[in-house]
């Protein structure tokens, strides 16, 4: 039944057909803006699912989530950029496949699959914002909107989940 | 050129190969007969073919090496003694070292000259003038793989050499010079000329590992286990097709899709215990080299050992098998070494002078047990226990049992051989051994009698990834702890706690003195939650190495059998944990790891 609670294919919004799938980003909001990761990286787009919070981990980590059987740990991006904004109705999960293995980001919605060329993007901007510039690729111009592309794969791979302030727990031996 | 697509293939076939080679080399030390010599002979003519293929012309040539003596040894021209094995072993030892390196670095090459001269040492009798032709390196005139690789777009694989001077670190001739010169690895020769730097050397390397690919570790499966999880998933589908069909025409609840799910429920069962089986090994590989590390120790001290294995063909789960290979090696060489007497020794205790020692495989339901016994002179309690003492491990009153002193050679820093010898005294003790039967979740016993010998029985799980495991509840959440590690469940209500200092309490659990704390002091709830139960009246007991504690939990939700999810990424790095798992409710639980957790509470103690 899991099955059917992936979302299909987001409506590709790519009216030439031979756009290089490098220049296709998926773009989702978390708050009030718009956010931009590359297609290619994404395996996957589910629906939330009910996620347990895990000791010893840092706030932005939500905790764990059964994905078919696999145990895929989520981040919360809106508490990762502390993004203050009301509660989303709902969210969706951003499931990417890392070196170390699969992580999911927790977004709120997913606005479109759109082709941002790279003459419209400005690339790795001096700005400052709530994410890290390391993170930022750049800030790509879609439909008289601006749209932050985030490294998001980066983002999850080099993220530490360990937090063992509040514990009397022994790091773990690398 | 290394062709790096075929690479990875080349290095399994090898090194099961290599096995072989070793396996009747040590044979062949017993009996010379033909068929063994043929054996071999194949078995160093594959490698030598492949390694050809894959563009390793060092490699090749070495083994080329080995295969002449070989052939001189079929054609009689040479006696299959104990030298020319030992050459042979010796060969093999550095070509599966070789191997090895291969992995990591595929442009690896192995200072080869003092074996190839031992090699030559048995090709020099007799012909010289054949040896002439062979001695020279130029064996494969072209260089395969190489042209192919370049031919087909494939990721190549770039050497260290063209990396630098591509990026202008160096040049080309500096570059061909230090190849000229190599002995060692180019980069340490180049830092030594001063032409770069050793950051230069390592940032290379790391854009040399980024252009390999990632290596993956293969199994050998036997068809016929492979045919019956194919036979099990088609009887499942039809099963399944059953369900689907009655689900389409509303007709769940009749008896015929009831039935089909009762089978379907079997099927998966079967399934779940041969997809394990895939995992499994025979013990035969590990046994024959431990026979072989045996046999060298054996050797340079001039000990006569006889090795006998049995139950080798005893499945175990591959990673139980790795990660046992290094701790029964401590074991053997701490026998060979220490257990088993000198032969003048054994003469006067009128002991046959040739030892004897066991390495057995037993299979007991749900465990495997490797059991080591000698015939040496057996552990000395006495010693032990005055050099605990002396070490201030034990202190100087204690009285311990048998069994209890015998458990002392794992403490660390425990070490009796008097003078630190070549073979096991090198800085690492029998803690090590300890440590990896540990956290594989088994258990050592000792058997011992002064005089006529030693016994280890190692219990290990056969399999890794289903777990008994009793479920907990804390702070509102439910996590997994694996029976073994659980000593014993204590209703704290019918219990006594005394207090002691301002934070410590103690029980007294059947004469037993036992701290008692929070399992939530090491796994606090979440920030985000807030939940935060009171009602803490049951406490589960575990030890580690010499600390035992009880920790007090939440609430006892039950018994079942979890299947083991490894964790990914940066996950497995959390503290506390060992995997996850999916509980019968279907959802996610954290697996404590209960010893870590009372490490943890014994350097809070200190």
């Amino acid at each position: 039944m899991q099955e059917s609670s992936r979302l299909q294919a987001v409506s590709p919004i790519d009216p030439q057909g031979d756009v290089a799938d490098e220049n296709k980003y998926i773009i989702f909001s978390l708050g009030e803006d718009y956010y931009g990761a590359k297609l290619l990286e994404v395996r996957e787009v589910v629906e939330v699912l009910p996620t347990k919070s895990v000791p010893n981990t840092v706030p932005s980590f939500k905790g764990v989530c059964n994905l078919r059987g696999q145990i895929i740990g989520v981040v919360d991006l809106r508490i990762r950029f502390s993004i203050e904004a009301p509660k989303a109705i709902r969210s969706v999960l951003l499931v990417f496949e890392t070196e170390s293995g699969a992580i999911a980001s927790s977004v709120d919605q997913i606005a479109s699959v759109s082709v941002i060329m790279p003459n419209d993007v400005e690339w790795r901007p001096n700005i400052v914002s709530s994410i890290p510039s390391k993170y930022i690729i750049g800030i790509g111009k879609l439909d008289q909107k601006m749209i932050t592309l985030i490294d998001l794969k980066a983002v999850l791979s080099h993220d530490e989940l360990t937090n063992i302030e509040r514990s009397k727990m022994l790091a773990k031996e690398a | 050129m290394v062709d790096i697509d075929f690479l990875p293939t080349f290095l399994d076939e090898a090194s099961e190969t290599l096995e072989r080679w070793e396996s009747v080399c040590l044979k062949l030390e017993n009996t010379a007969n033909t068929e063994l010599l043929d054996d071999l002979f194949r078995s160093a003519h594959n490698i030598k073919g492949s390694s050809k293929s894959v563009g390793l012309i060092e490699f090749g040539a070495l083994v080329h090496r080995a295969e002449d003596v070989i052939t001189r040894m079929k054609n009689d021209e040479i006696k299959p003694n104990a030298a020319v094995i030992s050459v042979l072993l010796e060969c093999q030892k550095v070509l599966s070292d070789w191997v090895e390196k291969l992995r990591d670095e595929p442009t690896f090459v192995l200072p080869t000259q003092q074996i190839l001269e031992n090699l030559s040492d048995f090709l020099k009798v007799k012909t010289p003038h054949k040896l002439q032709e062979d001695l020279g390196f130029g064996l494969f005139d072209e260089e395969p793989g190489s042209d192919i690789a370049i031919a087909s777009n494939r990721p190549i694989h770039k050497d260290l050499g063209t990396i630098l001077i591509e990026s202008g670190s160096a040049s080309a001739q500096q570059v061909e010079d230090a190849v000229k010169l190599q002995t060692r690895r180019l980069g340490e020769v180049l830092v030594d000329a001063g032409v770069v730097t050793p950051d230069t050397i390592k940032s290379a390397l790391e854009i040399q590992k980024g252009t390999g690919q990632r290596q993956e570790e293969t199994i050998r499966v036997s068809l016929r286990k492979l045919d019956s999880v194919i036979q099990l998933i088609g009887e499942l589908s039809i099963q399944h097709a059953i369900v689907c069909n009655a689900r389409d025409v509303g007709r769940v609840n009749e008896f015929s899709s009831i039935e089909a799910i009762g089978l379907a429920h079997k099927v998966i069962q079967d399934l779940q215990s041969e997809a394990m089986s895939l995992r499994m090994q025979t013990l035969d590989v590990l046994f024959q080299r431990m026979e072989r590390v045996c046999r060298d120790v054996a050797n340079q001290q001039k000990k006569s050992i006889q090795i006998v294995l049995k139950g080798t063909e005893v499945e175990l789960d591959k990673t139980v098998i790795e990660r046992m290979k290094d701790p029964l090696v401590h074991i053997l060489r701490n026998a060979v070494d220490h257990g088993i007497e000198d032969a003048k020794v054994r003469a006067l205790s009128e002991k046959d002078a040739t030892a004897i020692i066991t390495i057995e495989g037993i299979q007991t339901a749900g465990n495997v047990s490797i059991r080591i016994s000698d015939d040496g002179r057996g552990l000395n309690e006495e010693r032990i226990l005055s050099k605990a003492i002396e070490r201030g491990l034990v202190s100087a009153g204690a009285k311990p049992s048998k069994e209890e002193i015998y458990q002392m050679i794992f403490l660390p820093g425990f070490s009796t051989a008097e003078k630190l010898t070549d073979v096991s005294g090198r800085g690492v003790g029998l803690d090590v051994v300890k440590r990896a039967v540990d956290d594989l979740g088994g258990s050592i016993a000792i058997e011992s009698r002064l005089g006529h010998g030693t016994q280890f029985l190692i219990n290990l799980p056969s399999t890794l990834s289903i777990l008994n495991a009793v479920v907990i509840n804390l702070s509102d959440r439910l996590y997994a702890v694996p029976v073994q590690d659980v000593e014993e469940v204590v209703d704290m209500s019918s219990i006594q706690i005394e207090r002691t200092t301002q934070r410590g309490r103690i029980i007294n659990l059947r004469g037993r003195i036992l701290p008692v704390e929070r399992l939530a002091t090491f796994l606090p709830p979440h920030t985000n939650d807030s939940m935060q139960s009171e009602k803490k009246s049951i406490a589960i007991i575990a030890r580690h190495q010499s600390t035992t504690v009880a920790l007090e939990v939440d609430g006892i939700v039950g018994q079942q059998s979890i299947v083991v999810r490894q964790l990914e990424g940066k996950l497995s790095q959390v503290p506390g944990f060992s995997g996850g798992t999916i509980l019968a409710s279907g959802e996610p639980s954290m697996i404590i790891h209960l010893p870590q957790i009372v490490k943890s509470y014994a350097s809070l103690a200190k």
